[in-house]
């Protein structure tokens, strides 16, 4: 899904579901382990996992947060950020992925790693909730 | 009998016997005629103590005061009732009620009023079923009304012709009194031109608005569930011809991008399914056209969703052609919920086994991207 | 799982991607213009000609130069939003801002403010220093900056860049065709070449 960067100095950053599915029904579990790598912990300001939805299309992004958690050293054992850990959260009923004529609605856990110095840096893992199916739009 | 115009109308409770249109036209002309006459008559009063300032005549008692307030009194209610009648137009029975008992309240409430927890993102449909239906459970709100651009040309032809009277007025009394202002004479003839055009294009949006006849959609249930069938029915008032009429059954996606100092919003219908139509048959105003329809929602229909800048609706669309009017379209808004075929995936054997192998994971990280 | 049409908005936005600059003319080039004209300067064109993309695309070079850019749209209603402002209360929210010498103001969509108000707030930046950069459809009298007037063959640069490497689903006589059609407004120009590349993908993806 993304391209595992050249430079080594670069922070890892891994995201998994629990289960190969990535097809959700509304009212199912999520359950997802996280963790970030090659980065020092001392340089880790916070961490913050969450479970969105979002739309994409020829209108402004819209974003919906589901589910959503904040960690600074200060709520982890030895401060230290990185070590794996787990989310679990119920998908709600709405809204369903959708891929329409002019919007889509997708859905992602979304990992966000913020560095005292290098700024922030970001991880998406997408995933479909519920099975409305593609339209096919007229050909222009 | 019936087809004449009757010069006595019998009201029953809220319901009126007689023609809407003509209703609304004569009361829209008698407002304005009032706003008219009280504008012209006190600007010659107004304009008569500014030319000839007469300090006994302006003594408190029975005499200008009170014609200034009379005066008053007729552009207040010609004014504010030509405004009235056009907020109205369009509206239905029950709305006239509560505007009536003051429908800012009823409005505040529905506002506030959040959405079903359960389903986030889906439009709340409080008010789709605030409104009890005659033949169905439900009466639906149109979905625009002609409200704010009807009030609108009220408001810029109030405005302009007050103004038109008073030039006309001095422009008069200048000529009447052999020192006739020769610039605002010439000035006046467009500028009356377009107040009598105003006046015109307004009776008109009236005449268009209501005499077409209102139409109204009731359905037997909501919110709607994909993989349901409901009934639905629909009445066309009015004293028309009508070519065709039919109801349709529509998905629409709607998006908004900003840009700058653009501002650009793209509707495209993405589902219709006709339910119903009907064609060449006469409508009378003693009794509207009725009929009833199955509305089945898809199984695997996308469920209605509003977000700030984008939204996919659902709406029941009349659409009709009828002798001597443009051809008209109707939409009423529905609430659509997921349905059963959308809300669960299918799990193939394949994934079943496949759970109790090793995890799949991505690994990587985007260098300084922002999502 | 479908992936996102590169002609979606996220994509097209000024900020993700760059303006493309015609033969002789570049960031720095613009830079010395503005800088030689005391940080002055107009970009006009039509809509979609990628004035607030190019607005974007300098915000980094200005910030090297050590301006402090103060940004904002004018629109009707002021949008409710930080960034934007109301035309009538544009100049006193602008003069409430601490303006010196290395202030830089951006407004975009200058030409809805009125002349009486744009005059004041021209006096304004003289008294105080401040760079003006704005953007009009027409030219409003401060120093030229660009001309924004993109070409097929821009437009044709843009969306090579959008797609994905190795992604034919596009055309180039899919683009000639839709600036033709939008009159060459680069930002319609996008937005149906959207159209064309979602049934296209759709309909792969059905058959596949």
């Amino acid at each position: 899904m993304s391209d595992r960067p050249a430079d080594s100095a670069e922070p890892l950053l891994s995201i998994c579901l629990v289960g190969s599915k990535r097809s959700f029904s509304a009212g199912d579990e999520l359950v997802c382990e996280y963790q970030v790598d090659a980065v020092d912990p001392a340089d880790i300001q916070a961490v913050e996992v969450s479970v969105v939805w979002y739309t994409e299309g020829k209108g402004e992004e819209d974003l919906g947060v589901h589910y959503f958690e904040r960690r600074l050293p200060a709520d982890a054992e030895d401060g230290d950020l990185r070590p794996m850990r787990r989310l679990r959260t119920r998908l709600p009923n709405s809204p369903l992925s959708y891929s329409g004529a002019i919007l889509a609605i997708r859905w992602c856990v979304r990992l966000r790693l913020f560095l005292r110095r290098r700024g922030d840096f970001v991880m998406e893992y997408p995933f479909t909730l519920g099975a409305v199916p593609i339209r096919v739009p007229a050909v222009a | 009998m019936a087809r004449l115009f009757r010069f006595l109308e019998k009201k029953r409770g809220q319901r009126r016997t007689g023609s809407n249109l003509m209703g609304s036209v004569g009361e829209a002309i008698f407002c304005g005629a009032l706003f008219l006459l009280g504008m012209l008559a006190l600007t010659a009063l107004v304009a008569a103590q500014v030319v000839r300032y007469d300090p006994q005549s302006l003594a408190i008692g029975l005499g200008w005061w009170l014609v200034f307030l009379v005066l008053s009194s007729f552009v207040v209610i010609g004014g504010v009732g030509l405004i009235r009648t056009a907020l109205r137009v369009g509206a239905s029975a029950e709305r006239r009620g509560a505007m009536a008992r003051q429908a800012s309240e009823l409005d505040i409430v529905h506002e506030a009023v959040p959405r079903p927890k359960n389903y986030p993102t889906v439009p709340p449909f409080d008010g789709l079923t605030n409104s009890p239906g005659v033949e169905l459970a439900y009466r639906l709100p149109p979905s625009s009304t002609p409200g704010w651009r009807l009030l609108a040309t009220t408001l810029f032809t109030l405005a302009w012709n007050g103004v038109a009277c008073v030039l006309a007025v001095w422009t008069v009394q200048g000529h009447l009194a052999r020192q006739p202002d020769w610039f605002l004479t010439i000035f006046l003839f467009p500028f009356l031109a377009i107040g009598v055009w105003s006046i015109r294009y307004l009776l008109l949006q009236i005449w268009l608005h209501t005499g077409m006849g209102m139409t109204t959609v009731e359905i037997s249930d909501c919110p709607l569930v994909p993989g349901q069938s409901y009934q639905v029915a629909i009445a066309q008032h009015g004293h028309i011809s009508v070519k065709s009429l039919e109801l349709w059954l529509v998905c629409e996606e709607e998006a908004t991008y900003r840009q700058g100092t653009d501002i650009r919003t793209e509707v495209r219908r993405v589902f219709e399914q006709q339910l119903w139509s009907h064609r060449d048959f006469r409508i009378e105003p003693i009794e509207p056209f009725q009929a009833s329809a199955a509305l089945p929602i898809p199984a695997t229909a996308m469920h209605s969703f509003h977000s700030a800048h984008n939204s996919v609706n659902w709406q029941l669309v009349v659409r009709g052609e009828v002798s001597h009017w443009p051809p008209f379209e109707r939409g009423f808004s529905i609430v659509v919920y997921p349905g059963e075929a959308t809300l669960r995936v299918e799990v193939s054997a394949n994934v079943a086994r496949n759970a109790l192998r090793p995890q799949h994971s991505v690994t990587g990280a985007t260098t300084g991207a922002t999502a | 799982m479908l992936n996102s049409n590169p002609f979606a908005t996220r994509f097209i936005r000024p900020g993700a991607i760059d303006y493309l600059f015609p033969a002789g003319q570049s960031i720095d080039s613009l830079l010395a213009v503005l800088r030689d004209n005391h940080w002055w300067g107009e970009i006009i064109g039509p809509h979609g000609s990628g004035k607030s993309t190019l607005v974007t695309t300098l915000l980094p070079a200005l910030h090297a130069a050590g301006r402090q850019v103060i940004r904002y749209v004018i629109t009707p209603d002021g949008a409710g939003r930080p960034e934007c402002l109301a035309p009538l209360g544009a100049y006193a929210q602008l003069a409430d801002h601490p303006l010196d010498p290395s202030t830089q103001l951006i407004l975009d969509g200058y030409e809805r403010i009125s002349w009486w108000w744009r005059r004041r707030i021209q006096v304004l930046c003289r008294k105080r220093g401040t760079g003006l950069l704005v953007t009009a459809h027409q030219p409003l009298g401060l120093p030229p900056l660009v001309v924004a007037e993109p070409t097929e063959q821009i437009a044709q640069q843009v969306v090579q860049r959008l797609l994905p490497s190795g992604d034919t689903s596009i055309t180039p006589a899919d683009i000639s065709a839709a600036f033709a059609r939008t009159d060459g407004n680069l930002r319609e120009t996008l937005f149906a070449l959207f159209d064309v590349y979602q049934s296209r993908r759709a309909i792969e993806d059905s058959l596949g």
